[in-house]
């Protein structure tokens, strides 16, 4: 078989398409969501990862909170959404 | 075993304090996804008293760290992850926490730039295999909540936690730049 080139990737895509659609998750109950998961866990057993590979991905630097900059300590703190009345 | 029964072993006497984290938290604060495990943040004074709990309900401890607890029910699943802290960040990111109800049971989570925080931190720590789930998480988050990550409050957060180049990586995507 004759090698070929590979494809081009540049697919002059526009750059100014105004702000992005996004939709958030909608809310689920937790006890469906929870059914899900069983779900899942029933499905796919050799997809759920392994007590090592939880631990080998885990993060073994210690988390610290640090004291906020002076430039952060005199900006407004913006006041989040009420996504956390809704879901799950 | 689910997460109210591990809720639970925090409420015998005497009652111990801790923060859902990981998967559940990010789901109370708007991003549901799956996840397969159950992460608490607590005092490194605590560990001992944990595991034992854990243990006498049938978990099997699987690593321990200071910084790292793994436990694990019959057959590795129902895992329970606890994660270390000191009291100097446990005590200001339970005062900032709110409590939230998952099923029957109600547990406290941390506030959302907690929450980023801890997720920041595993990004700019973390090996290959969960790069993706965090950065999925903060996405999510910072999109569910309507973040302008260009107020200097969230740059220094991002910046604190994670790294410049993450940092500039969530503006490109979120079309903040």
């Amino acid at each position: 078989m004759a090698d070929h080139p590979p494809p081009a990737t540049d697919f002059e895509l526009p750059t100014d398409v105004g702000p992005r659609i996004s939709a958030p998750s909608p809310p689920l109950p937790f006890d469906l969501w929870q059914a899900r998961i069983r779900q899942l866990r029933q499905w796919f057993p050799d997809a759920i990862p392994t007590a090592e590979e939880r631990w080998r991905a885990k993060v073994h630097v210690e988390f610290h909170l640090d004291p906020p900059t002076a430039a952060a300590k005199v900006s407004s703190f913006p006041r989040t959404s009420g996504a956390n009345d809704r879901v799950p | 075993m689910e997460i109210a029964d591990f809720i639970a072993l925090a409420q015998c006497p005497p009652p111990l304090r801790f923060l859902v984290i990981g998967g559940y938290a990010v789901a109370a604060l708007g991003h549901v996804r799956t996840t397969f495990d159950v992460d608490f943040l607590i005092r490194r004074s605590d560990r001992i008293e944990w595991e034992r709990r854990a243990m006498d309900s049938g978990l099997e401890l699987v690593h321990s760290t200071p910084v790292f607890t793994q436990l694990v029910g019959a057959g590795g699943n129902d895992a329970l992850d606890l994660m270390c802290v000191d009291d100097a960040t446990f005590v200001p990111m339970w005062a900032t926490g709110h409590d939230h109800r998952f099923g029957n049971a109600t547990a406290r989570i941390p506030c959302l730039d907690h929450l980023l925080a801890l997720k920041l931190h595993a990004l700019r720590h973390a090996g290959d295999m969960r790069v993706s789930k965090d950065a999925a998480d903060i996405e999510a988050l910072v999109r569910r909540h309507a973040l302008d990550l260009r107020l200097p409050h969230y740059r220094d957060l991002f910046l604190r936690y994670g790294t410049a180049e993450s940092y500039e990586l969530f503006l490109r995507i979120l079309r903040h730049g």
